[in-house]
C-alpha cells in the first residue's frame, strides 16, 4: 500500500484525540502509551503519513522506531471508526511499506543542539525531541501545516520540569507554547485562525504525561494535572458517585478550562467558568509558580473586553487545577421535547433554566441528535432528511433531571419521549434510514402535527415497533471485520444509556466523519430575540460564502440571565477554496455578532477561562456602530493580509 | 493621524535591560523619535504603551510580525485606549515597514 493510498484518509484525519483514551473499554495503542509523542499514536501516524505523502518532511531514523513500534493489534481502528469512520492501521500498512522502500542509509539520527540537550536534561533522554519525524505529527494540531519554524517537543512530568522549560525557553529567546489533547487546534488551525493560535518556532509543551488525578470525595472536589481528559476524570469522578461538568471526552480539562471556561449543557446546574474550580496553579512567562489562592499575586481575573480582547495564546502555563464535583442524584432521567422550530424550543428551555429545572439542559438541533447517535456518516444523512422532511423534527430540548423535575416538564409539554426512545433510535438508525421514503413516513409527513402523530399519538407505537432492533442488525453497517466487536460494544448498556452518553460525551467527535468543522457562537444574553438575531448572524455569512451552516446547541447560563450558542460551519478543509470561504464566513459573522448588543463571540472568550465571567461578559458590550466596524475591518486586514491571501 | 506609541522594548541581551522607544505623530506625519535606557520617557504620557520581548520586537521590526498580530499571539502588552487603537494599527503596520527597510544589526 502506497502512501498516496491513504492521502485521502490521512488529509482528513480531524486530530480528535480519541485514540488516546480508553472510551470503548478496548485500552489504548500501546506503542503510544510508551512513547507518549503523538506520532506514536494513530492520529500522529496518520499525520506523519499524509506529511510524508505531500513531502513535506524528510524521513529520519525515528521513522523506522515509529513504525516497528505498531503491532497492528486494531485497537485504534475499532477506536476511529467508532467515531469518524476511519481505520488508522491503513495508514500504518502504508508507512510499513514505505519503510521498506527506503535503503537502510537514508534513516540517519536527528543531530542534537544545544536546546533539546538542555531539555533532555530536564525531562530525560526519551521525553524531549528536535526530530522533524516526531514534530510532523503536531502538525494541524499546534503547529500549523507547512511551517517552516524550527520546533522542540517536550513531555513534562512535573510542575518543576516545566519551570526549568519555561527558563530554558527564555534564556534562548524563543517562544513556547503548551498543548493539552490538541482538540482545540484541531478545529482552528484549518482556519485563519492558524496564525494567531500557534507558535511560528519554539517550544511545544505536551502536557500528557502530567495525569495525576486525585478524587477527595468529602469535599467533593477534584485535583487533577494538565494530562487529563474529560473522559479520565469523570470515570474517577463516578467511582463516587460523583459527576464533573466536563466538555467532551478527549479534550484535557484544564486546557478546556483555561482557554473557554468549561461551558456544557450541565451548565444549567453547575455553572460555567469559574463556577467550575476551586484553585489554580500555574506557571507565569517569568517561569514563576503561583496559585489562585495566594494573597499576593495581581487580580487574576482582569480581563480586556471587546475587539482587541482576542487572544489564542494563553499567558499561563496552569499545571494543576481543583475543581468542584457534583453528587449524582438518584432519581435522574432523561426527557426530550421535540420541536419543530426553533423559537418554541427557547421558550421552553428558558422557563426550564429560570425555573432551575434540568442538571443538564440545552437545545440540541436535528443535526447533532442524528449524527451523533448513527453509527455512519451516511445513515446519519438520511435520518436527518427523515427528521427534517418526515417528522418535522428539527430542535429537541434535552434534559436530564429529577423525577419531580421530569412531572413539572410532562405537565408543561404535550408530548415527550424518554431513554427508551433514544435507545429505539440508536439501535435503530439504520432501519430508520431505510425507511426514507416510505409510505409509513409519508403517513406521518400528512399529519396535522408529525411530531405529535409520532411522540405523543397513536402512531408511536407503529414507529418503535418500525425501528426495533437489535445491535447485530445495526452492525450490518459496518466494516465484516469490525461486526463481532461492535456487536458486543452496542450490547454494552452504556452505550445506549442518555445518562451516561452526557456524562461521558464520546460521541460529538463523529461530526468529523465527514468533513471539518468550525464552531461559531458565544456569549449573549438569555432573552430569545438577541438568540434568534444572532442565529441569524451566523446563518447568513454560510449562506453568504456558500458554507454548509447548522445551529449546534444552546445551553443557558445563570437562570437563562444567559446563553451559550454553538452553530458550526461545516467544510472541506482539504479543498482550498472552501477554506477560504469558510474564512470569509467567519470574519462576517464575526463582523455580525459585535454589531448586535451583549454579544461576545466564541473566540473573544479564549483563553480567559479561568477568569471572572463577570469580567469577561459585563458590562454588557453595546453593539459596534459602523464606524467601529470598518475599523474592525482594517484589523482584520492588518492581522491576516486580505481576503485573498486566507 | 495623531497619536503616540511608547515601546517598551524588554530583556535586550546580554544584561536583560530594557529600552524605550517613543513615536509620536502628527498630522500623519512622523513628529518625534525617541529612544533611550531611561524610563523617564514614559513622562512623554503617550496614548498607547506596548510593552514585550528583544525577540518579538525584532519580529515586529523585520515585519516577520505585525504588532496587532503580537498582542494576539500574547507577546506584548497594550495599554491605552483599545478602540483608538483600533483606528493606527494600519498606519503603525506602515511605519513598521518602513523600518524594515533601515539595516539594523540585532
Amino acid at each position: 500500500m502506497k502512501l498516496s493510498d491513504v492521502l485521502d484518509t490521512t488529509k482528513r484525519e480531524p486530530h480528535c484525540g480519541l485514540c488516546k483514551i480508553d472510551f470503548l473499554g478496548t485500552n489504548v495503542c500501546s506503542a503510544g502509551k510508551k512513547h507518549g509523542f503523538v506520532a506514536y499514536w494513530p492520529e500522529g501516524r496518520m499525520e506523519l503519513a499524509r506529511a510524508l505523502a505531500e513531502k513535506e518532511v524528510e524521513p529520519t531514523a525515528a521513522l523506522r522506531d515509529i513504525v516497528n513500534s505498531c503491532n497492528m493489534c486494531g485497537i485504534c481502528d475499532r477506536q476511529c471508526y467508532f467515531v469518524t469512520q476511519r481505520r488508522p492501521t491503513h495508514a500504518q500498512q502504508a508507512l510499513q511499506d514505505y519503510l521498506k522502500t527506503l535503503p537502510p542509509t537514508a534513516l540517519k539520527p536527528t543531530p542534537e543542539d544545544d536546546i533539546v540537550k538542555g531539555l533532555r536534561a530536564i525531562v530525560g533522554e526519551s521525553w524531549a525531541t528536535n526530530d522533524p519525524v516526531i514534530i510532523a505529527s503536531y502538525q494541524r494540531s499546534i503547529i500549523k501545516q507547512k511551517s517552516k519554524g524550527k520546533y522542540y517537543i517536550v513531555m513534562p512530568k512535573t510542575t518543576d520540569e516545566i519551570v526549568a522549560i519555561v527558563n530554558l525557553a527564555n534564556t534562548h529567546k524563543i517562544p513556547y507554547l503548551p498543548r493539552g489533547n490538541g482538540t482545540f487546534f484541531g478545529v482552528a488551525l484549518q482556519t485563519l485562525l492558524a496564525e494567531p493560535a500557534t507558535i511560528e518556532q519554539g517550544i511545544i509543551i505536551d502536557m500528557w504525561r502530567m495525569k495525576e488525578l486525585e478524587v477527595d470525595p468529602e469535599s467533593i472536589t477534584a485535583t487533577i494535572g494538565p494530562g487529563v481528559t474529560s473522559f479520565e476524570l469523570q470515570k474517577a469522578a463516578h467511582v463516587h458517585n460523583l459527576r464533573a461538568n466536563v466538555a467532551e471526552a478527549e479534550s484535557c480539562v484544564i486546557a478546556n478550562a483555561q482557554n473557554l471556561g468549561i461551558v456544557t449543557t450541565w451548565s444549567n446546574t453547575y455553572g460555567w467558568g469559574t463556577d467550575n474550580f476551586i484553585d489554580a496553579e500555574f506557571i507565569d512567562s517569568t517561569g514563576t509558580i503561583q496559585h489562585l489562592s495566594d494573597k499576593e499575586i495581581p487580580n487574576p481575573y482582569a480581563a480586556e473586553q471587546g475587539l482587541l480582547s482576542l487572544s489564542l495564546i494563553p499567558s499561563v502555563i496552569v499545571t494543576k487545577l481543583t475543581l468542584k464535583l457534583h453528587e449524582i442524584l438518584p432519581d435522574e432521567e432523561a426527557i426530550f421535547i421535540p420541536f419543530n422550530n426553533l423559537p418554541d424550543a427557547l421558550d421552553l428551555a428558558h422557563e426550564l433554566a429560570r425555573r432551575n429545572i434540568g442538571v443538564s439542559l440545552a437545545v440540541l438541533s436535528r443535526k447533532y441528535l442524528t449524527e451523533f447517535i448513527s453509527p455512519t456518516h451516511e445513515i446519519a444523512e438520511d435520518f436527518n432528511y427523515i427528521a427534517e422532511k418526515y417528522l418535522k423534527l428539527n430542535y429537541i430540548v434535552d434534559v436530564i433531571c429529577d423525577a419531580a423535575s421530569k412531572k413539572i416538564i410532562e405537565e408543561l409539554t404535550p408530548f415527550s419521549f424518554g431513554s427508551e426512545m433514544i435507545k429505539s433510535l440508536i439501535l435503530g438508525s439504520s432501519k430508520l434510514a431505510s425507511m426514507k421514503d416510505s409510505n409509513l413516513l409519508k403517513m406521518i409527513a400528512e399529519e396535522e402535527d408529525p411530531l405529535k402523530a409520532v411522540f405523543g399519538g397513536p402512531m408511536r407505537k407503529h414507529f418503535e415497533k418500525g425501528l426495533a432492533n437489535s445491535p447485530k442488525e445495526l452492525v450490518k453497517v459496518f466494516d465484516e471485520d469490525l461486526r463481532d466487536f461492535f456487536e458486543k460494544l452496542y450490547s454494552k448498556p452504556e452505550l445506549t444509556d442518555s445518562i451516561w452518553l452526557h456524562n461521558y460525551r464520546i460521541l460529538p467527535c463523529r461530526m468529523e466523519r465527514k468533513h471539518m468543522w468550525m464552531y461559531r457562537g458565544g456569549y449573549m444574553p438569555g432573552d430569545k430575540k438577541t438568540i434568534m438575531k444572532v442565529v441569524e448572524a451566523l446563518e447568513k455569512p454560510a449562506q453568504q460564502y456558500d458554507i454548509d451552516g447548522a445551529f449546534g446547541f444552546l445551553s443557558y447560563l445563570e437562570r437563562g440571565k444567559l446563553a451559550h450558542l454553538e452553530y458550526d460551519y461545516y467544510y472541506d478543509h482539504t479543498d482550498p477554496d472552501a477554506r477560504k470561504r469558510v474564512n470569509k464566513a467567519i470574519v462576517e459573522s464575526w463582523r455580525r455578532q459585535f454589531a448586535i448588543k451583549g454579544v461576545t463571540p466564541l473566540e473573544f472568550i479564549c483563553s480567559k477561562g479561568l477568569h471572572r465571567k463577570e469580567h469577561i461578559i459585563y458590562p454588557l458590550l453595546p453593539g459596534l456602530s459602523e464606524e467601529e466596524l470598518g475599523h474592525f475591518e482594517e484589523l482584520i486586514e492588518t492581522l491576516f493580509g486580505g481576503e485573498d491571501t486566507w | 493621524m495623531n497619536a503616540s506609541l511608547l515601546n517598551v522594548v524588554q530583556n535586550i541581551p546580554p544584561d536583560n535591560k530594557t529600552i524605550y522607544y517613543y513615536i509620536k505623530f502628527t498630522g500623519g506625519n512622523l513628529d518625534e523619535l525617541i529612544t533611550s535606557t531611561d524610563e523617564s520617557v514614559k513622562q512623554k504620557q503617550a496614548d498607547f504603551i506596548v510593552a514585550g520581548d528583544y525577540t518579538t520586537f525584532i519580529q515586529i521590526n523585520n515585519g516577520q510580525m505585525s504588532s496587532a498580530m503580537a498582542l494576539l499571539k500574547n507577546r506584548v502588552k497594550m495599554t491605552g485606549n483599545k478602540m483608538k487603537a483600533l483606528t493606527i494599527t494600519k498606519p503603525i503596520d506602515n511605519y513598521n515597514n518602513c523600518v524594515k527597510g533601515v539595516p539594523t544589526d540585532y
